[in-house]
């Protein structure tokens, strides 16, 4: 598992909120330069968690997070952010005061040389519908014009890797194969993704490697085909629904995470 | 509405019996003024700020007509002039409000912390007053971050909620004030400044001093909303103000901004202290603490959290206030000025021109 390249990976990494509870109790994940990478499993396994923390939104009780070999686990959001992680949270993911196209001229911040015009262009040619709307205020946006406008100002400052928090989470069936087909657009640009997916099946179809994280726990590990080949995983986490959706969704799991 | 009230009480309590068209066309009738009422309402909803503006209007108008051209100039040239230091202290109130969800009891003693810097330099050191007008931005710009190093920035770092840092702004007010009046004594003082010379166009008079505080607090404020809406330093504060965390995760690097919101509100602060001190004539340390009630019902009127809103807030407070002389004595100008906070707010809890937040 463990490839000469490793651009961003933790070891052991324990996170908590309140003092003496951990969230994550040693989490090992791997992703290599150009991969798919999706950390799938139940509701309140602490795959939030996890990429808050990779991010610097939370801070590590203990273990590391390497990116590039260095650890950037005492390292703050921000400039994690201009190292080259964008980070894509679930919620609250577009700044709805500001219009779409100073939404984008923000992504800029976390790279100074960014030839924003023609960053921005590109992003309006990816996600046409955000042309239509740059004057507009991302408030007034739908949820997938969202999840795509927060995907566009995450790109702005072509990041090594995306973290994407569910990025098909409240979307309509529809929405939901145009944000997968997006992100597969992305990573053949060279961008590795690490996304964390409700949509287990269609994330791990799409993906070179994938994890199962249960209580804060790794579970299964290996690549896409191998987790949805593997009858253990189906069978605790897949469910039986063949379609790629899970057959009866849990309620309120579209909702962030503790 | 009171047509369909009075039908519906008819309704109930006629003797005779109501064929079903008569009542069909009755309920129609109903539903036609609910929509009418519903469309009036919307038609207000979608564009407050112009209905708003529409009403202040009218009531321009009404004053203007009642008590002639002469009275109703003069009373929008005071306006004008207690606007300019009402929003240029409410912005910098309303920015560190929208940056740090902080509301800050001692911003109006940083208005009097400004005046006696600036005193120190005109009259104590006896320099022109644009130097001491420098002088009283940069020292309370710098208080402004002082207090965010050494206060603010570990009581958040501890994760301190709204109530106490509000509480500790309410003592930090005391603290600056009481500080003022121990070194500076309680007396009334004034800066050198020529109060006495007015200039006269159209029949109205303002005093020489008093145009320039409005000139400069435009031309400042016009520089502020620039800055706010163009620069990538406004652009950051603006997203920071949004949903800090999703800036600090973009790559804003939020402490540093917040250091330069403090410096922003500071200097802004400083200015308007200066400003009100050279307009007025004459200040005690209590300038600031009079004043801050004032600041928070601009910055209410006009939304809180959002500097375009404090600033016309501001000019608007200071119109309705001073308009307000024309129909009943002057000393009731303050209790004017709030009442029409209190019916504003009543209408639209947001204030004018804020939105009511998302999600």
């Amino acid at each position: 598992m463990s490839a000469a390249s490793g651009l961003l990976e933790t070891h052991d990494l324990v996170v908590g909120y309140v003092a003496g509870v951990d969230i994550l109790h040693g989490v090992d994940v791997h992703v290599a330069e150009g991969e798919i990478v999706t950390i799938a499993g139940p509701n309140g396994a602490g795959k939030s968690t996890l990429v808050r923390s990779i991010c610097g939104l939370l801070p590590a009780r203990s273990g590391q997070v390497l990116f590039r070999g260095e650890d950037i686990s005492r390292t703050k959001a921000h400039a994690i952010a201009r190292k080259g992680v964008g980070y894509v949270p679930q919620l609250n993911n577009v700044f709805v005061s500001m219009t779409v196209e100073e939404n984008l001229e923000l992504g800029a911040i976390a790279r100074r040389r960014t030839a924003l015009r023609e960053r921005i262009a590109a992003m309006y040619e990816l996600f046409p519908r955000l042309k239509e709307r740059r004057r507009q205020r991302a408030g007034t946006l739908s949820g997938g014009e969202r999840q795509m406008l927060a995907m566009a100002r995450t790109l702005i400052p072509e990041p090594d890797v995306l973290v994407l928090d569910e990025p098909s989470a409240g979307l309509a069936p529809t929405l939901v194969g145009l944000i997968f087909e997006r992100i597969a657009a992305i990573n053949k640009t060279g961008v590795t993704i690490l996304m964390v997916e409700q949509n287990a099946r269609r994330a791990l179809a799409m993906s070179h490697h994938g994890y199962m994280l249960d209580l804060g726990r790794n579970r299964f590990r290996g690549t896409g085909r191998e987790l949805l080949d593997n009858p253990r995983v189906v069978e605790l986490y897949l469910g039986i629904d063949r379609r790629g959706v899970r057959a009866r969704p849990i309620p309120g799991e579209d909702r962030a995470e503790g | 509405m009171w047509v369909a009230a009075s039908a519906a009480y008819s309704l109930a309590n006629d003797e005779r019996r109501w064929d079903t068209g008569e009542v069909v066309e009755l309920m129609r009738s109903v539903r036609a003024l609910d929509a009418q009422r519903g469309r009036l309402r919307r038609a207000v909803g979608a564009r407050p700020a112009l209905a708003g503006l529409a009403f202040f209007l009218a009531i321009a108008i009404a004053l203007l007509i009642a008590k002639g051209a002469n009275a109703f100039g003069q009373t929008t040239v005071f306006g004008v002039v207690s606007g300019s230091y009402f929003a240029l202290g409410a912005v910098g109130l309303t920015i560190v409000y929208g940056v740090l969800r902080l509301v800050n009891f001692a911003h109006g003693d940083f208005l009097t912390f400004g005046a006696y810097m600036a005193f120190v330099i005109n009259v104590t050191v006896g320099l022109p007053l644009i130097v001491a007008v420098l002088f009283a931005i940069a020292t309370t710009g710098a208080v402004g971050v002082g207090l965010e190093l050494f206060m603010w920035r570990p009581m958040r770092a501890k994760g301190a909620g709204m109530l106490p840092l509000l509480l500790m702004s309410i003592g930090l007010a005391f603290v600056i004030r009481n500080g003022i009046q121990m070194v500076a004594g309680t007396g009334e003082r004034n800066l050198r400044v020529n109060v006495t010379s007015t200039i006269a166009f159209l029949g109205l008079r303002i005093g020489r001093t008093e145009l320039i505080v409005v000139l400069t607090s435009v031309v400042v404020l016009t520089l502020v909303g620039l800055m706010l809406r163009f620069t990538s330093l406004g652009k950051q504060m603006r997203a920071l103000a949004d949903n800090a965390e999703l800036a600090e995760a973009s790559g804003v690097d939020t402490n540093r901004i917040i250091l330069a919101t403090w410096l922003l509100a500071g200097g802004l602060a400083g200015l308007a202290g200066v400003l009100y001190a050279s307009a007025v004539g004459v200040f005690t340390p209590d300038l600031g603490f009079l004043l801050l009630l004032s600041l928070f019902a601009a910055v209410i009127l006009g939304g809180i959290g959002d500097a375009y809103g404090a600033l016309a807030g501001g000019f608007l407070l200071g119109l309705i206030q001073e308009w307000s002389t024309l129909v009943i004595d002057a000393r009731w100008k303050v209790a004017v000025g709030f009442a029409a906070l209190i019916i504003t707010l009543v209408l639209r809890p947001q204030g004018i021109f804020g939105r009511a937040r998302a999600i």
